[in-house]
């Protein structure tokens, strides 16, 4: 054959090849997933991937019964620290203004009461915003008010009294009680003279 | 002390005899309750403050006060006739004439006085020397319950008018009168016929009267708390009703 035929007869057969070769690579990359955006909707449909199995705790389970033991044991420890006078207590007692248990929170908050610092008064301040609970939002500021008074055991309030104090008050009450009786005679007298002159008023108007 | 102040009242409610325990007598069947509670007081106090005189221009102030566990204890241990008390029949080696910080308070329910006590055990009934009680209203009690038929687990609530009266004998008062009372049991599943029963209690007596070194004052409010917990025989059988409930029906 000549050169010219053949290169004629081979030139369809390679361009027929090339473009299967382009069709087929062209289908290849469609059928891929965009790695840099993959689309949303094959995101959606793909299965939910298996989690990694979770490493095996054994947690034991806390019956009613148990809880209760446990809330009743930290308020009667609440109960100690409280009636104490150290910045140890204090500082327990403010711990368990956080604590997970309502019950315990709101014994904490009768326990700063009881304790009578006016360094609890900060953290009870802080804590209201902590919380959404109105009861104990209330019990909080209550709380923080109470401490702010002064306590009645203290040395300004609760002053001994001497003999002669309460031999004045003694006589100031006697005093008032004679004010009281004077006022009473003289309302009474008053009211003689207003009920004579009535009587004396309805006669005349009667007459 | 003399003061203008009515004697306190010392007639207290009767328990009506519809509150006898019919299976068991009434002593038995509280001694599995728990009967005495840890008691937190704590009450704000209007006084006199401060009188003035200015030439012609006198001015009075008031003042308002707080009072807890300890402002009790401390008016206790002022007053003479505790002291004398304390001295004449407390024999315990702790005690000379006063109550010994870290003392606390207890409400015994049976009886309605508030004892004085602490880890060392030294106790007494502060209602036998002075004047300290808080009344309960058995009469009026209302409440909601529910407890498991099967194990006797349960929790109820009732609410009852309380009073509260204090008086050191030494001019310091106070007196609320009758307001709230929330009594709030739990009640544990029985096993082996044990019981575990809890009680915690809120009390908020009106505020009334009050008087601070025999000056004449008010209480602007006035609240007690406490709770209390036993682990006895079962009272009476896991379908029992609860204790209040029971009682009161």
């Amino acid at each position: 054959m000549r050169p010219k035929v053949v290169i004629a007869l081979l030139l369809p057969i390679l361009l027929f090849l090339g473009m299967v070769l382009l069709f087929k690579q062209h289908a290849a990359n469609a059928s891929k997933p965009a790695e840099v955006a993959p689309a949303p909707a094959i995101t959606s449909v793909a299965p939910t991937p298996t989690p990694a199995p979770a490493p095996v705790v054994v947690k034991k389970t806390v019956t009613p019964e148990e809880r209760e033991v446990a809330i009743n044991a930290e308020k009667d420890r609440l109960f100690e620290w409280e009636m104490n006078d150290d910045p140890e207590s204090l500082s327990k007692i403010l711990g368990d203004l956080t604590h997970a248990e309502k019950e315990i929170r709101l014994a904490a908050i009768e326990a700063t009461k009881q304790f009578g610092s006016k360094d609890a008064i900060p953290t009870l301040k802080e804590l209201v915003k902590n919380t959404d609970d109105t009861e104990e939002q209330a019990a909080l500021l209550e709380a923080a008010d109470f401490l702010s008074l002064t306590p009645m055991s203290d040395s300004s309030v609760q002053l001994p009294r001497t003999p002669e104090q309460i031999q004045a008050e003694q006589q100031k009450i006697a005093k008032a009680e004679a004010r009281k009786q004077a006022r009473m005679q003289k309302r009474a007298g008053n009211q003689d003279s207003q009920s004579a002159a009535g009587q004396n008023s309805t006669a005349g108007s009667g007459q | 002390m003399t003061s203008l102040r009515p004697p306190p009242k010392l007639q207290r409610f009767a328990r009506p005899s519809h509150h006898v325990f019919l299976r068991k007598s009434r002593a038995s069947a509280l001694n599995a309750y728990p009967r005495a509670l840890n008691l937190n007081i704590s009450a704000k106090v209007i006084v006199p403050d401060i009188i003035t005189t200015n030439g012609a221009v006198v001015t009075g102030k008031l003042k308002t006060v707080s009072v807890n566990n300890k402002s009790l204890i401390a008016w206790l241990n002022a007053s003479p006739t505790v002291q004398s008390y304390i001295t004449n029949n407390i024999t315990h080696s702790a005690i000379s004439n006063s109550i010994t910080a870290g003392s606390y308070f207890v409400w015994d329910m049976l009886t309605e006085a508030v004892w004085v006590t602490n880890k060392n055990g030294f106790t007494f009934d502060v209602d036998n020397p002075v004047s300290f009680y808080i009344d309960y209203d058995e009469d009026t009690v209302v409440g909601s319950a529910k407890l498991a038929d099967v194990t006797g687990a349960g929790s109820e609530m009732d609410v009852t008018g309380v009073k509260f009266y204090f008086d050191d004998n030494n001019g310091n008062i106070l007196d609320p009168e009758y307001g709230e009372g929330v009594f709030n049991w739990t009640y544990g599943a029985v096993s082996g016929g044990v019981q575990q029963k809890t009680i915690s209690i809120k009390l908020s007596p009106a505020a009334y009267y009050a008087e601070v070194n025999g000056v004449s004052g008010i209480t602007t409010t006035f609240n007690a708390s406490g709770s209390g917990s036993s682990a006895g025989l079962a009272p009476f059988g896991s379908l029992d009703e609860p204790y209040w409930y029971w009682a009161t029906h």
